[in-house]
């Protein structure tokens, strides 16, 4: 059967099915939205945190790193109940069911990753890099850009564990965004519904275009990271 | 002129450096030493203006220090080096101060030749040996001429043949170009052969200094002779 | 630095294009057309009998329906929190209260799906023909061996309901609960010539791998009726009732039963309009 859904799926990316193709871009849309966002917050967040001292720091950090584990169904169900038109902002802005929803719910996943792993590199390799930089006579900003340099592979490493977690969940994306044909259906919540129809080599094969492309993406990283 | 004025530091209660007052001309080169504990990375620190005292200030060219400046250069105790080629480490302290291309190219040419490095220029730094690390960071810091380049303990660790490398470097580029230069050291021979001024540290405290010359031969303190001895 | 800034340029601008491209598609997708969010059970969706409905629907009153595939206490909890429009469901307790706690409005029955009893041709318990409850008395008398799915599903517990219904507790060398999925439970009875309750739309797509045949069916019994509810505009404002009103009257038409009735898969009707 493996071989068969093999088969399968390469034939079924080569036949241009449209819908699919839908469905791979707003996987990849939705995540990369979701982790860009989470990015912008955490980066500096790990940062500002993992530089300075301040009241509470331990526990923040204990608590990021139980959060770099949060059940997808969990975020998703408060999410749920936050954009529902009966929760506290749906009654303003409402975005249930929408591809925004579950940016938000995969924002709420991947920002505990990326700021847990960036704040660990941060704590451990920052200070002697600060040191030298001061002792060459940097000024604040050229010490910010040559930090973000010097750690750019574990921010980089911490953006593809987030986009890896949360282009492979389920429980969140179909919990806020319904998985509604053509507009909220991504890859996993099409293998979802394929397996529950009992077309096994259909879901196994939407199965490996994921593998596929998360294979592609951490390749992509080994290298630049090995370029030298 | 860099003068430190009452400097004094303390961690939890625990005086670190005590009440060190002097003056660093310009264009010599100073040798600090002391036992282990004696507060001599602490100084430097103090002296550079990466930590504030808890007492005491810094003056260069009779301006107070609040925060590290471009004209002072620093190099600390196991160096840390940029992921990037030996070359690219030299250029930074250029490239941020904004060097034109062309100078910045020959000032790193000059210091790959002092510091015998040519031939590494390519490599990635990160995996230098320790001997080629602290070339490379020594290099990197006198790369913008700092007027004051301060040293901590850039030899510790390394081979004879590397320990001679540096010196010489260190002392091509002073006599070129009257860098001053204060060198945190726990070598006293390294201060003998090296400083025009050595200071000897104890316990926080500056205890007593002298030149060079004369220090090692007419020591005041039975502590200090004890020190020179290898007693300490 | 140099090398660093050309490096994030090229992952900007690659980031751009993406999100360039994803959002026209999106944008494309949910162009301005007035939507209906209907919370239905899966079992709908996935027969795709909502894939014969709703595109005729669609054309008629230019309404996009939003599906909700989901089970049938969470489509009628996104109809009480106001998340939907209509919904489709099949738990007549469940509505009723849904509709007494003004949560919903005007319930129409829509259609119903129903369950059989099938077992192997030689039917060594002889229940071909009887009604339920006499079938099921004739096989708890232990000629042959009844599988139960054993898994707390909706057909699971309507199986135990049925067996209450006769005041039968199942068990004994002939009574064999497996805690899997339809499917596999109607291959598991196919490998031990063995009965089984399973719904009409799962036999239907399994009939051509099955020895199995349909024994018992049609009693009222067996029924799984399925009801359309829209949300109560009163106690959810945002909601389109309007639209919701039109998908009940549409579901209820008689075209719309010609399509239910006129849904075949296998050779079997799944669904038979009220």
């Amino acid at each position: 059967m493996l071989l068969t859904s093999l088969k399968e799926g390469i034939k079924l990316i080569l036949s241009g099915n449209t819908e699919l193709y839908l469905i791979i871009g707003r996987s990849l849309f939705v995540s990369s939205m979701a982790v860009l966002i989470a990015g912008i917050i955490g980066i500096p967040l790990a940062f500002a945190a993992g530089l300075n001292n301040f009241p509470g720091k331990s526990w923040f950090i204990k608590i990021l790193y139980v959060c770099m584990g949060l059940p997808p169904v969990l975020v998703g169900l408060v999410v749920f109940i936050l954009l529902s038109r009966s929760g506290p902002i749906g009654k303003h802005v409402y975005l249930l069911f929408t591809p925004a929803a579950m940016i938000i719910a995969q924002v709420i996943l991947a920002l505990p990753i990326i700021t847990g792993l960036i704040i660990t590199a941060v704590e451990e390799k920052a200070e002697p890099i600060i040191l030298t930089c001061r002792g060459l006579g940097a000024n604040q900003r050229q010490l910010t850009w040559t930090l973000l340099g010097e750690l750019k592979l574990s921010i980089v490493t911490g953006i593809v564990a987030a986009f890896g977690r949360v282009i492979a969940e389920v429980g969140a994306v179909t919990l806020v965004g319904g998985d509604i044909e053509g507009y909220t259906r991504v890859l996993t919540t099409a293998i979802v519904l394929e397996s529950r129809k009992g077309n096994f080599e259909l879901a196994l094969a939407l199965g490996l275009i994921l593998l596929t492309i998360s294979f592609i993406i951490n390749t992509a990283l080994y290298h630049w990271q090995y370029r030298r | 002129m860099l003068v430190a004025e009452g400097l004094s530091q303390i961690y939890q209660g625990r005086q670190i450096v005590q009440d060190f007052t002097f003056q660093f001309e310009p264009g010599r080169i100073y040798g600090i030493i002391g036992a282990n504990g004696a507060g001599k990375s602490t100084l430097l620190r103090l002296l550079s203006a990466m930590e504030k005292p808890s007492a005491g200030r810094t003056l260069l060219q009779g301006k107070e220090l609040t925060a590290p400046v471009p004209e002072i250069s620093c190099v600390w105790q196991r160096p840390y080096l940029f992921q990037q080629s030996v070359r690219r480490n030299i250029r930074y302290g250029l490239k941020i101060r904004g060097w034109p291309r062309k100078a910045e190219q020959e000032r790193v040419q000059q210091l790959l030749e002092i510091f015998r490095l040519e031939h590494l220029q390519d490599n990635w730094a990160p995996k230098l040996s320790g001997g080629e690390t602290a070339r490379v960071a020594i290099a990197r810091a006198l790369a913008p001429r700092p007027k004051i380049l301060l040293l901590d303990e850039p030899t510790a660790n390394l081979d004879p043949s590397n320990t001679l490398l540096v010196e010489r470097a260190l002392y091509e580029v002073h006599r070129e170009e009257q860098t001053t230069i204060i060198i945190v050291t726990h070598d006293m021979f390294q201060a003998k052969r090296l400083a025009d001024v050595t200071l000897y540290l104890s316990g926080g405290k500056l205890v007593e200094y002298g030149p060079s010359r004369i220090i090692f031969n007419s020591l005041a303190t039975e502590e200090t002779r004890r020190f020179i001895r290898g007693e300490l | 630095m140099l090398k660093r800034t050309k490096l994030n340029g090229k992952i900007l601008s690659l980031f751009l294009l993406v999100v360039l491209g994803m959002n026209l598609t999106v944008a494309g997708l949910s162009q301005e057309r007035k939507e209906l969010v209907l919370a239905t059970t899966t079992s709908t969706r996935d027969s795709g009998l909502l894939d014969h409905l709703l595109p005729v629907f669609e054309a008629k009153t230019g309404y996009k329906v939003k599906v909700l595939a989901v089970g049938t206490g969470q489509a009628i909890k996104i109809g009480e929190m106001g998340d939907c429009d209509v919904i489709l469901v099949h738990s007549r307790a469940a509505e009723d209260k849904f509709v007494a706690d003004g949560y919903g409005v005007n319930r129409r029955d829509v259609m119903y799906n129903d369950y059989i009893l099938v077992g192997p041709g030689n039917d060594p318990a002889r229940i071909k023909g009887l009604s339920v409850k006499e079938a099921l008395r004739a096989l708890a008398r232990g000629k042959g061996v009844f599988i139960s799915r054993g898994d707390d599903s909706g057909t699971h517990k309507k199986e135990l309901e049925l067996w209450a219904s006769v005041g039968i507790k199942p068990e004994g060398q002939w009574y064999k609960a497996i805690g899997k999925g339809m499917g596999d439970t109607l291959i598991m009875a196919n490998e031990l010539g063995a009965y089984t309750l399973t719904d009409r739309g799962t036999y239907a797509s399994m009939k051509t791998r099955l020895d199995l045949e349909p024994l018992v069916f049609g009693d009222e019994a067996l029924f799984n009726p399925y009801g359309v509810i829209a949300v109560n505009p009163e106690r959810h404002p945002a909601v389109n009732y309007e639209g919701a009103m039109a998908f009940i009257e549409f579901i209820t038409s008689a075209e719309a039963k010609e399509i239910i009735n006129g849904y075949v898969v296998n050779g079997e009707q799944l669904f038979i309009a009220e």
